[in-house]
């Protein structure tokens, strides 16, 4: 039977990784300017981050404000391991990967036995109870003061030394996340997640068990938002608690919702778009005539938000992906049906 | 002796702040019963609030008047608030409905650093500084006046909802949404009014602070999230739960900060958020408990 | 053979008696029909049954097997499912995923071989595939396959549920209220479609208000009011009962 038209949407996002691809190696010989290579190494840490949201939040229609603790998690982990204790950084990352999984499974299973908004408001109390440890467990994180001399990452004898080396793994972790994410979406877990979001009690009626798939969501992005965390961690050499504030998790919050999160690509055009509008406000703002304190920063930041999600609630990936994808369906149909007659 | 000081002082403390948690966490649950919306921006009008009145108050208008017209701005930019962010999106989902009121109050934060500046500000206590002793511990006079006023709001609260044809409209609505709208009530309306009112009180709550603890533009987001965590232990729909809920974080709060650290003074409040969450999801003071809802 | 065994059934919410003291059994590969004037107990009756709240009292066995007190997933497991009176289509998935999403019980593949694509994942993808298109082509759908589900007219979006419950090869299936919204057109190829698929061995249990619908496809029907069975028998002896002809006379529908 012909499948062409049911994969159309699967190719298409294939095809679109292997752009992506291309254009991740090309970029620093077309720019080799280490401002932008430095940007981009933060861009691909956010997509991985939000790549990971928009499956919880675009697919499952579960919402967080707690991830930049899991980003925190990865982050102070790989610190600690390979930094306090000498580990190999590999150990880093699984460390912070296990920790990860096993915080959203306490987080997520009481509750997913709630109703909707109370994973909300169990990840925000989540978050704010992770940046205390941070903040007061001195002996093991440095407290407010830091944490200083985090080693670079290294796996099989290749030490990631210079920015670049972060560009290639951050984005290459990043492309391998968009293509495990488009299979995921792809399949019968996939199409479980999106069947919780559309209607909880049908998707009851046809023996999904939402809470152990709701879980999956969960853990698949609280694992996304811990590698991101850990190789920050390896790139940066410098952590403190701070950077992993509430305020982190609602930006994170706010890229998926600027890229739309019912799309694949939804978590890193957000990423994208708001590391750009952020260096270009730094630009703009001085020329009319207010300070840099990043007050005019977080005033457009939040209008922006009430706006798209008034006016584009599927982001503006979603909004440019249904008008592509359906708009040329619709006419297919339509085609046919007059060939019909 | 000094034991028994420290516990009045406690004490005393946690009971101020609990009746500013209380204020704002009876808006949280005026506006979450009414609307279904879970309004992140609610510690953001006591941010205005306070500092709107101190503004006016240095601008030379005596203090009664400051509090009162403050009060009424921000009751003005709550329905503002209500018509322009919620109204247009009521039909959303809950999850849309949340990120849109954490928008709005990013909205507020940053209106007032454009007015206000980073700095902190303060507001000269009510009725003067000199302290009370009893029981050996110091009580401030405006440690007396947030509590007053806060009861005193209350009981204006209780009063309106079940006396005044305007209150009892809105509480039919929370109790029936669908008859009430037979009786010609119109949901709508009761939106906006519940948002506005919420944001009088929450206004209140930032005035009566603000010579307590000064006023800036960040003081809102953990005032709104503590007295959210008040409102969920009272289990989201009863306003006096949300009230005694309010007074027992305040306490709870003011004896971590006692006898721990201040550092874990909020992850000890959200640790309780947590534990009322997990096992006591209807909150603390509800008859059933653990039921699915 | 009895396929669902309804005994002594009751739902009691904080004093109200729903349902009270509710048996019948349904036959493999018959279309019963549950009936009542408004407020009777029906979509109770058919809560219970799916696991949405668990009965006051009473047992459900399907296949002389207990499933009262399973929750909604677990009662799909053990062969049950539904369609509902106010439709619940996942609006914003195709209508080929929303039907794929029904085999989701004949199905196993995990996060691990979906994301990593491996073999058994891509094989199980084009078996839920075919399928779905087969059961698409039978109900005339596949034009609008690829269309987001809530496009669909109010009847089309019907038959995508009905086709959504029965590809996982289900032992019963509920339908809540079918005809409704339907136009006569429609209400006539629905009720010749379920009784062709009764025809291929599928059992039906269905709440309905047109009584020309029931009396045309149901082989059995259970007549509720006020919480207690009144009636039961084939379409002939229900529509020469007394009692139900009393209870109905006092409500707005009449047979």
């Amino acid at each position: 039977m012909d499948t062409k038209k049911f994969t159309r949407s699967y190719k298409l996002n294939l095809y679109g990784i292997a752009l992506l691809l291309f254009a991740v190696i090309i970029f620093p010989f077309l720019v080799p300017s280490n401002y932008f290579i430095s940007m981009f190494i933060l861009i691909g840490l956010y997509g991985i981050v939000c790549t990971g949201l928009v499956v919880l939040m675009g697919h499952t229609g579960q919402i967080s404000l707690g991830h930049a603790a899991f980003y925190g998690i990865g982050a102070y982990s790989s610190a600690i391991v390979s930094g306090k204790y000498d580990l190999p950084p590999l150990m880093g990352v699984i460390t912070g990967i296990l920790i990860a999984c096993i915080v959203a499974l306490l987080i997520g299973i009481p509750s997913f036995k709630l109703k909707e908004h109370y994973l909300a408001l169990a990840t925000l109390g989540f978050g704010v109870i992770v940046f205390t440890f941070l903040k007061e467990w001195t002996s093991l994180t440095g407290g407010l003061n830091g944490f200083f001399g985090i080693p670079p990452f290294e796996v099989a004898g290749f030490t990631f030394t210079n920015d670049l080396s972060y560009y290639f793994i951050v984005w290459a972790i990043l492309v391998i996340g968009l293509w495990f994410v488009n299979n995921l979406i792809h399949s019968r877990t996939g199409r479980a997640l999106k069947s919780i979001h559309g209607s909880e009690s049908a998707a009851e009626s046809i023996g999904i068990n939402l809470m152990t798939f709701k879980l999956k969501a969960l853990i698949i992005s609280a694992v996304f938002a811990s590698v991101a965390g850990s190789f920050y961690a390896h790139y940066i050499s410098f952590i403190n608690p701070q950077l992993f504030e509430v305020m982190t998790s609602i930006v994170f919050l706010i890229m998926v919702v600027i890229g739309g999160s019912s799309s694949l690509w939804g978590g890193l055009a957000g990423a994208i778009i708001y590391v750009w509008l952020v260096e270009l406000l730094k630009d703009w703002v001085p020329l009319l005539g207010f300070s840099t304190g990043g007050e005019f920063e977080i005033v457009f930041f939040g209008v922006l938000l009430v706006v798209l999600l008034i006016f584009k609630p599927k982001g503006l990936m979603g909004s440019w992906m249904e008008k592509k994808l359906f708009l040329s369906q619709k006419k297919n149909v339509q085609n046919k049906k007059g060939a019909a007659l | 002796m000094e034991s028994l000081s420290q516990l009045m002082q406690l004490l005393f403390s946690g009971l101020t702040i609990g009746s500013i948690y209380a204020l704002i966490a009876i808006g949280f649950v005026i506006t979450y019963n009414i609307t279904g919306v879970l309004n992140f921006a609610q510690g953001e009008f006591a941010m205005l609030g306070a500092l709107l009145t101190i503004s006016m108050s240095s601008a030379g208008l005596p203090l009664y008047l400051a509090v009162i017209v403050a009060i009424l701005i921000v009751m003005m930019v709550g329905g503002l608030f209500e018509r322009a962010a919620i109204y247009p999106a009521r039909k959303s989902s809950v999850a849309t409905l949340i990120i849109i009121t954490i928008g709005v109050s990013f909205v507020f934060r940053g209106a007032a650093i454009f007015i206000w500046g980073t700095q902190p500000h303060s507001l000269t206590p009510f009725s003067g500084n000199t302290p009370i002793r009893i029981f050996e511990a110091v009580l401030l006079p405006q440690s007396l006046w947030a509590v007053g006023i806060s009861l005193a709001a209350l009981a204006g609260m209780y009063y309106f909802f079940n006396k005044t044809y305007t209150g009892k409209a809105v509480t039919a609505c929370v109790m029936n949404r669908f008859a009430a709208q037979l009786m010609g009530i119109k949901p709508e309306k009761m939106s906006f009014l519940s948002i506005s009112l919420s944001a009088g009180l929450g206004a209140l709550a930032g005035i009566i602070i603000a010579p307590i603890s000064g006023a800036s533009y960040q003081m809102g987001l953990m005032l709104g999230m503590k007295a959210f965590i008040a409102a969920v232990i009272g289990g989201l729909t009863n306003a006096p739960a949300a009230v005694l809920g309010a007074f027992l974080i305040g306490i709870i709060e003011a004896f971590s900060e006692g006898y721990l650290s201040s550092g874990y003074k909020d992850a000890v409040s959200f640790a309780v958020l947590l534990l009322v969450l997990f096992f006591m999801p209807n909150g603390l003071f509800s008859k059933k408990s653990g039921k699915r809802v | 053979m009895n396929l669902l065994e309804i005994k002594n059934l009751s739902k009691d919410f904080g004093g109200v008696q729903a349902v009270q003291d509710v048996t019948f059994t349904i036959q493999e590969g018959s279309i019963s029909a549950l009936i009542g004037p408004n407020g009777a107990g029906k979509t109770t009756v058919f809560n219970m049954i799916t696991g949405v709240f668990p009965p006051s009292n009473g047992t459900i066995m399907l296949h002389s097997k207990k499933i009262s007190n399973k929750k909604p997933h677990q009662i799909a497991k053990e062969g049950i499912t539904r369609t509902f009176q106010n439709l619940q289509l996942f609006a914003d998935m195709t209508v080929i995923e929303n039907i794929m999403a029904g085999m989701h019980l004949l199905t196993k593949t995990g996060v691990w071989n979906a994301g990593f694509r491996l073999p058994s994942a891509k094989r199980e993808e084009q078996y839920i595939y075919d399928k779905s298109m087969q059961w698409l082509m039978r109900l005339n759908l596949d034009q609008e396959a690829y269309l987001p589900a809530g496009t669909l007219s109010y009847g089309k979006q019907r038959l995508v549920e009905i086709a959504r419950a029965v590809i996982s090869h289900p032992k019963l299936i509920l339908l809540d209220e079918p005809m409704a919204g339907l136009n006569h057109n429609e209400s006539e190829k629905l009720a010749d479609l379920l009784l062709e698929m009764k025809k291929e061995g599928q059992t039906f249990l269905l709440v309905e208000h047109d009584m020309d619908i029931v009396m045309r496809v149901a082989d059995h029907i259970v007549v509720l009011d006020h919480g207690v069975k009144i009636a039961e028998g084939t379409p002939d002896e229900i529509q020469q009962n007394d009692t139900v002809i009393a209870a109905y006379l006092g409500s707005e529908v009449t047979i």
